[in-house]
């Protein structure tokens, strides 16, 4: 059992926190994804989905209810995070570092970042990542194009400052320069 | 067919490192690297900047004490669960038929899945319950 945790843990709690932007968060949706594994394993069904699969989608799952849940709160006009995080433009326009290109990625629509997620952090394969998200591989391959896209558009523009400011924080890191 | 156009659409989404694009157009779109290496070059270059930025954006792992958190749960959720002989099943099959995402080979119904269905078809035989005896064992 812990071998099994331990293989699946970094990919759930990777989407998780993917998705839902949010270290607790993401933590306890890792938590409530295991205690239905072990309650609901008699539910998975040979031929549907791999076991791995078919954990992974519970986790997104309860991802998207939390974002449901969000979304269901109507915010006042002119409302203040109380989290402190500026919207993603504000972040891109006033940085060129790592944090431009997390918020970029954040900014994201949420299937786009979860399709991201899959197949490019986690190296997922497109036919693994469609049974996860229940969508077709074609679906898939749209949403990364259009996640990749919008990248594109938002941070190749000052591609060559953020390499340089992200390779120069990576030399200084290297030297033991990073506080 | 692997044209000019496909690899294009391929790097578009996939980017640009081979181990990320689809398996069943893997080889094709390696092909045409060989055979047209300027427009290969060419189309990946910019794939190959935005790979780089997202090294970025890579989530950190999860904490060891959720890790231990997890496990504890689970000792204490299937010590009397009924259904723990098939969740012993599902997860010592997932391990020793090294299924999952390491197991991208297996396609839904395929051979690991039979392998699945034979396990659950003999709950009552005497390996099984030797087996389940053994797991629970390693839990606690």
């Amino acid at each position: 059992m812990q071998a099994f945790v331990a293989r699946t843990l970094p990919k759930i709690s990777g989407a998780a926190y993917r998705l839902l932007g949010d270290s607790t968060e993401a933590e306890d949706v890792a938590q409530e994804t295991y205690l239905k594994v072990w309650r609901n394993a008699g539910k998975w069904s040979p031929g549907t989905a791999r076991f791995d699969s078919w954990v992974m989608r519970i986790a997104v799952n309860l991802c998207y209810d939390r974002l449901r849940k969000r979304k269901d709160v109507q915010l006042p006009e002119h409302f203040d995070r109380e989290d402190g995080a500026a919207p993603a433009d504000a972040v891109l326009a006033g940085r060129s570092s790592e944090e431009a290109v997390r918020a970029a990625v954040a900014a994201l629509p949420d299937r786009q970042r979860l399709a991201l997620e899959l197949c490019h952090f986690q190296e997922m394969g497109n036919i693994e990542a469609a049974e996860i998200m229940e969508v077709s591989v074609e679906a898939i391959e749209s949403l990364l194009s259009r996640a990749r896209r919008t990248l594109r558009e938002r941070l190749m523009g000052e591609a060559g400052d953020l390499i340089a400011s992200l390779s120069e924080s990576q030399t200084d890191y290297n030297r033991g320069d990073a506080t | 067919m692997m044209d000019e156009k496909r690899f294009g659409e391929l790097i578009a989404a996939f980017g640009a490192e081979p181990s990320r694009w689809p398996q069943n157009e893997r080889a094709p779109a390696l092909a045409f690297t060989r055979d047209h290496p300027e427009i290969a070059a060419r189309l990946r270059k910019e794939a190959e900047a935005l790979d780089g930025l997202l090294e970025a954006a890579r989530t950190a792992p999860p904490p060891a004490r959720l890790e231990q958190a997890i496990l504890a749960a689970a000792q204490a959720e299937t010590r009397f669960a009924p259904s723990w002989a098939r969740l012993a099943a599902v997860l010592a099959l997932s391990a020793g038929l090294g299924l999952g995402w390491s197991g991208a080979s297996l396609r839904a119904g395929g051979s690991g899945d039979a392998a699945y269905a034979m396990a659950f078809s003999s709950f009552e035989e005497p390996a099984f319950e030797a087996l389940t005896d053994f797991l629970q064992d390693e839990v606690r």
